[in-house]
This record gives C-alpha cells, structure tokens and sequence, in this order.
C-alpha cells in the first residue's frame, strides 16, 4: 500500500515536467528520394518501395537503409541509434533512449530529419563531375534555410560557400544565380539542390 | 580516522544507489560522434591540406544529449585562400562508434572502454547544420599559431593516428584530451594533455590553450540561431517587437519597398524565430510555416539591407563551466551549540555561479554535491547531504518562447540524524530577462527515509522553491536560491512533519561563492543552522 502510493505520487509529480511525452511510437516515418527514380529500397532485409519514397519504418530494426538500382552502385543510409532527445527524462524513468539518424556522407545523404536524398552513380567509380554535383546537391539541400536567409539579407557565410561551390568565386552573378534557383524551387528542397548542380555542370 | 568512518558511513548509506549514481556520473563525460572517413595516403593527405592553418572549435553545452553535455571539441582546418571558407573545410573529429548500443550498453562500455574510439575527417558545415541549427548550440572557433613546421608535423600525426583504433573512455580518453595529445605531440612544452583529474572535459581543454601564451589568434564565433535571434530581438524597440510577433506568427509583411531600416530587421528576426523554432522544415506541423517564411524571405529580398548586422561575441567558453567546485561552510548547529565545519565538493555543470561572460545560465546540472561535517566530539565524518543531481532551468517565459521552468533533483541527505532519499520534480515559470531572472515552482516527489521506528517508510512531499538570478555585470552575479518551502506528510503512523528550509546564496566576483544558510528541519522546536560558505 506505502509503495503503491509512493508510485502513484512520483507518477503524479513527473507529469507535472511532462515526461509522459517522451515514448515517441515504434515507427518512424521516412522520405526517400533519388537523383533516378524506381531504385529499391530495403530496410532491415525487408524491401520496402521505391523511390521516391514515403511511408514508414519499424524503429530498431535494421540499422540502414540500402537503396539498389541496375547499373547503379548500391548506396547504404545508416540509421544508428544515439542517445537523445528527452534523455534527462528517460533516464529518471528508466526509459530507453531515442532513436536519430545519422547523418550521412557522401552520394546517401540526410537533408533533413528522416528526408533523405540518394545520388545514385554508376556502378564504375564515380566520376570527378559526379562528385562535384553531389557535393553541391549535399550543401545546397542540408543547409536550405540557411541559404535561403542569407539570400534574403544579401551576405552570409552560407551564400558564399554555394557560389563557390557553383561557380568557383562570389561575386554577383553568382550569388544572382543562387537567388534565381531558390526562387524557381519555390521551397522544394530537392529541386533546389538539382537546379544549382545543373548549373554547375 | 575521520576518513576512514566517513567512507564506511557513506559506503553503507550509499548501498543501493551505486547504479544509479553509476550512470548520472558517467553522464557529465561523454563525447562521440560518428563519422565516416575517406582514407587518404599520407602525401595525398598532406598536399590538400597544404599551407593552410588550423583551428581548436568548440561546440558549446547541449543539455539533452549527455553525449554533449559538456560540449563538444574537435580540430577544423582553416580556409587557404582569401576566397575560401570555413563551411567548406574539413574538421578531425575524435569520437566513438556506438553502433545499436543499447541504453545500458551505452553507460558500461562507455565507462569500461568497451566502444572503439577514431579520427576522422568530416565537413565543417555538416557540424554546423547539427550544432547551429538543429540543437542551438553556439560554436567558437580558436586559431592556433602554429609554426610550418609545425603544421607539417601536425598532419602527420593526424594522418597516423587516423589509421587506427583506440579504447574510448567517457572520462578521460574523449574527444578534449585526444584532441590535446595531437597538440601536444607537435608541440610538447603546451602540456595540453596533463591529466590532473580523474577526467577531462573540453572546457579545461579550451582554458589550457587559451591560457598558453602565443598559442591562440582569432576567435571566430558561430552563433546558433537561437543566439542570432535573441541578439536581434533585443536591437528592437517594443512596436517593432510587437511587428516581428505577427509576421512571424499570423503573416508575413506585404512584399514591398520598405525604407525603415528597423522594419527590415523586425523581418530579419521574424525569419531567424521561425527557423529557430521549427528546426528544420520537415518538422513543421504548422502549414502556414513555409508560407510566412517564403513570404518574409520575399519581403527581405526586395528590401535589402546595406550593412550586414554583426553578431556580437557575447560569450568566452573558457571562463565557465568548471570541471568541479570545492566550498568550505562554517556554521553552528541548535542541536550541538558549537561550531561545525561542513566540506563540499559538486561537480558543476553550468551552474548558475558561473561568471556570466562565460554563457548564459538558463540551465543548471549539477552532480555529486556531497557535503559532509564533522563532529568536533567524536571526531566522525556524517554525511551530511549527497546530491545525485540537480538539474533545473531558468528560461524566462516569454511570448516568443512559452517555455515553463522545470527542476529534477535526488539527493541523500541527513534528516533527524536519518538518512532521506529523496527525489523532486518541479514545474513552474521563470520571468525577467538576460539581466534578471526569476522563478517560482512548484515540487513534488517522494522520499525514503528510515523512521523513528527504524523502519523505512516512503512519504510524499509538495512545496514551493523559487530561485532569483541577478547578472549584476559580466563579472559578476547574485543568484538566490530562497523559499524552498516543503510539507511532508506519513499516513502510516498517523504523524504529521513539517519541514521549512531557508537558503540564501550570494554569489560574487569570479565564480567565488559566498553565501548563508539559514536552514530550520523537522517539527519546531528542531535544528537550526546558521552558517557562511564559499565556493571555488
């Protein structure tokens, strides 16, 4: 009975910092998307659509996404579990911890929580204009929201970088250009990411 | 012989918690990231790097990952050319793989070695998406003199140790001291690495270097966008607040030529509110979000400013967030009618002591408070109270930002000369702002303690605790802890209890302490103290 009670109280009192918020489901809903579109993607040995892709995923099984095309090198998306989010929360209730994404490098990359953009390359290696255009596709989508404020005040640090990466200097037309692409997307991250790699090659 | 029974008494009274106390201290150092990287023979490896400088950055605090607790180090190679920029350099990050490690995995291979530890390359601007927008935390990036020679020398023991593993400890063999030893190694009279503590945390890493004459030239600084936010909202006069509240929250401004200058930064702020608040875009449940945004990105694009707004350099990581304090309390005791002598030792996590040019104390973790006293006519050590933690916020609540203050705490402590395990949470609202701040909660938990019948019995506690923080300069700060008011109620014997403890601390000058306690426990007529303690 002294116990029940004593449970019922702390139960009570950890709703009052709401930590009852902290379960967060057994699923994690996902986008997908390519540079070419139809390539399998399987997540924990299970194929689960093609891209473009959206729809959800178990948590905590399978520790990447593997996307697969014919003729296209296979590109693997890990999705590791880290401790996160309401730790301080979890630790007093003796939850588990959260589960993240890490987020990639190279061709497979993350642009944004659960949103992830895969640049599918030839099965030979990658050629040096490929990998240039990832590069610029990668910055240009990660970092949208910053650019996109940066373009709006005219300067800033992530401005500069996609004009270099584009077309090697800053100087206004580069950064006309920048402006031109992020107006055209109108707030299609992927579209923006394609548009500024086109330029550049 | 004080000692030798003031370890057994703690050991006995700590029976039980070791888990949990375990875990919590494990909790203050840890420092991973994952990482992949490209290997690169030497020679390939030292000519893209060739010529250029290289930095010590820092990652300041992030609360809700223990991994960055403590925040975060790595090295960043600096731009060659007048042209070139940092977003577009690499970094060396030492950090562990912890692969699927589960929850208790994370603390006992964390603890014991058990995760492989690596340098690797990774791009500046990654970490900055991960550190400046998504988790809010403001960046420093410290210039290094060093010599070409010893640049050259640098890449080559970073390329070396990039070829292997290494067992990664939580405590010691982390991110700041692998970081310190690749200094060290190039230039051994630094003493980077000197391990004087059982741990090393990236803030001792930071003072060391800028402690080290000649080593440290430009400070570059990130602000996270919570920072760049807060900066700029303060620039405002009221109306133009008031303005940046609705564009922000109900609609964007009409898309036309503007000629006020506050009414572009009024935008500008409206802009760095949304990103900051919503993240990154996919987050988003408010439909209307990208539609404001895309609005004000319009508005500013046609207004633009003719002078970018600096960021002031608001915060110097090495003059907070010390590894541990150490305080000394003198009081006298009604129990006893003599002189006591109380030691303390807590490690400090963003304390609210902190200087305040060292970052801003919205939030406080503090572990392991232990304080013990001695008994002048035995001659024992009593504990006298062990904090596992105290974490506990102090966020003004504001129309931007909603956000309630909330406080968790379990601590062991002496109480009728028995030993209470107790465990509070508390939810409240703080108000003021970066010059003062104050909070009212309200607390409840539950406590363990052996009763007079030499059972243990479990009771309920609720109260109110209120905390005042006064920035009186940069260096320094008066923070009260007062009115913590707690009623305890047992239902199994029919007794009723009630507690009221009054603290008051002063905190001055350089993060030293000086503080009274008046402190009054169980039914009057109880125990009183009145003592004066200070901390370093």
């Amino acid at each position: 009975m002294k116990i029940s009670l004593a449970i019922a109280l702390m139960l009570t009192a950890m709703e009052l910092i709401g930590c009852a918020s902290i379960a967060s489901g057994t699923k994690q809903s996902i986008t997908v998307t390519s540079n070419v579109p139809g390539a399998q993607i399987t997540h924990g040995g299970v194929v689960i659509g093609v891209t473009p892709f959206t729809g959800q995923v178990p948590r905590g099984e399978g520790k990447s996404l593997v996307i697969t095309m014919v003729g296209y090198a296979e590109q693997t998306i890990p999705m590791s579990t880290q401790i996160t989010g309401a730790f301080w929360g979890n630790i007093l209730i003796g939850g588990t911890t959260g589960s993240t994404t890490d987020m990639g490098t190279g061709a497979a990359y993350e642009y944004a929580p659960s949103n992830f953009y895969v640049d599918l390359v030839s099965a030979s290696r990658m050629p040096l204009s490929q990998r240039k255009s990832t590069e610029i596709k990668q910055f240009a989508m990660i970092h949208f929201d910053a650019i996109s404020r940066d373009v709006a005040n005219g300067h800033g640090e992530y401005l500069k970088s996609i004009c270099l990466l584009v077309s090697g200097k800053v100087d206004k037309a580069s950064m006309a250009l920048v402006k031109f692409a992020l107006l055209s997307a109108n707030g299609d991250v992927v579209r923006f990411g394609e548009s500024l790699a086109a330029e550049a090659s | 012989m004080w000692f030798a029974s003031g370890k057994a008494l703690l050991q006995k009274r700590l029976k039980g918690t070791t888990f949990i106390w375990i875990i919590l201290f494990s909790a203050q150092l840890a420092f991973a990231q994952t990482i992949p990287t490209a290997v690169q023979s030497l020679d390939a490896f030292r000519a893209s790097k060739k010529n250029a400088k290289i930095g010590v950055v820092f990652a300041s605090y992030y609360l809700r990952n223990p991994s960055s607790a403590f925040g975060h180090i790595f090295l960043s190679f600096l731009p060659q050319k007048p042209n070139d920029n940092i977003l577009l350099q690499d970094i060396v990050n030492y950090g562990a793989d912890f692969g699927d490690a589960s929850f208790l995995e994370y603390y006992a291979k964390g603890v014991a070695g058990g995760f492989d530890g690596s340098y690797r390359l990774d791009s500046f601007h990654q970490r900055m998406r991960e550190y400046g927008a998504a988790e809010n935390r403001d960046v420093w990036v410290y210039t290094l003199n060093l010599s070409s020679a010893e640049y050259d020398s640098l890449l080559t023991v970073i390329w070396e140790r990039m070829q292997s593993k290494y067992d990664y400890y939580f405590f010691t063999q982390n991110c700041a001291l692998q970081i310190a030893k690749l200094l060290d190694a190039v230039r051994p009279d630094l003493q980077l690495a000197e391990l004087d503590r059982p741990y090393y945390i990236p803030a001792k890493l930071i003072r060391n270097i800028v402690e080290s004459p000649g080593l440290v030239g430009d400070i570059l600084f990130f602000p996270s966008l919570r920072t760049q936010f807060q900066q700029g909202l303060e620039s405002l006069g009221e109306p133009w607040q008031d303005s940046a509240y609705v564009w922000s929250h109900c609609r964007a401004p009409a898309t036309k030529a503007h000629q006020d200058s506050l009414a572009i930064e009024a935008a500008r702020v409206s802009l760095l509110y949304l990103d900051w608040k919503h993240g990154l875009p996919v987050e988003v449940e408010d439909p209307k979000w990208r539609t404001r945004r895309q609005d004000l990105i319009r508005f500013l694009a046609q207004n633009p400013i003719s002078s970018p707004t600096p960021v002031a350099f608001q915060a110097s990581p090495d003059k907070g967030q010390r590894e541990s304090r150490v305080g000394a309390n003198l009081s006298v005791q009604s129990r006893k009618r003599m002189p006591t002598v109380q030691m303390e030792h807590r490690f400090a996590l963003h304390s609210f002591i902190d200087r305040a040019e060292s970052y801003d104390p919205e939030g406080m973790a503090e572990f392991l408070d232990a304080s013990v006293w001695a008994d002048p006519n035995t001659g024992k050590l009593h504990l006298n109270r062990l904090t596992l933690f105290d974490i506990r916020t102090l966020s003004p609540y504001s129309r931007w930002s909603p956000s309630s203050a909330w406080s968790v705490y379990l601590g062991h402590r002496s109480f009728h000369t028995s030993p209470v395990t107790e465990f509070l949470l508390g939810r409240g609202v703080a108000v003021g702002s970066q010059t003062l701040k104050w909070s009212i909660q309200c607390e409840g938990g539950g406590l363990l303690r052996e009763g007079w019948n030499a059972n243990w019995l479990w009771s309920g506690q609720l109260g109110i605790r209120s905390d005042f923080l006064w920035n009186t300069s940069s260096h320094s700060r008066v923070w009260i802890k007062a009115g913590t008011y707690r009623a305890m109620g047992e239902w199994d014997q029919n007794q009723r209890i009630l507690q009221a403890d009054y603290v008051l601390d002063l905190t001055t000058k350089s993060s030293l302490r000086y503080g009274y306690e008046v402190g009054r426990e169980s039914v009057w007529p109880g125990r009183w103290s009145l003592g004066i303690f200070g901390y370093y």
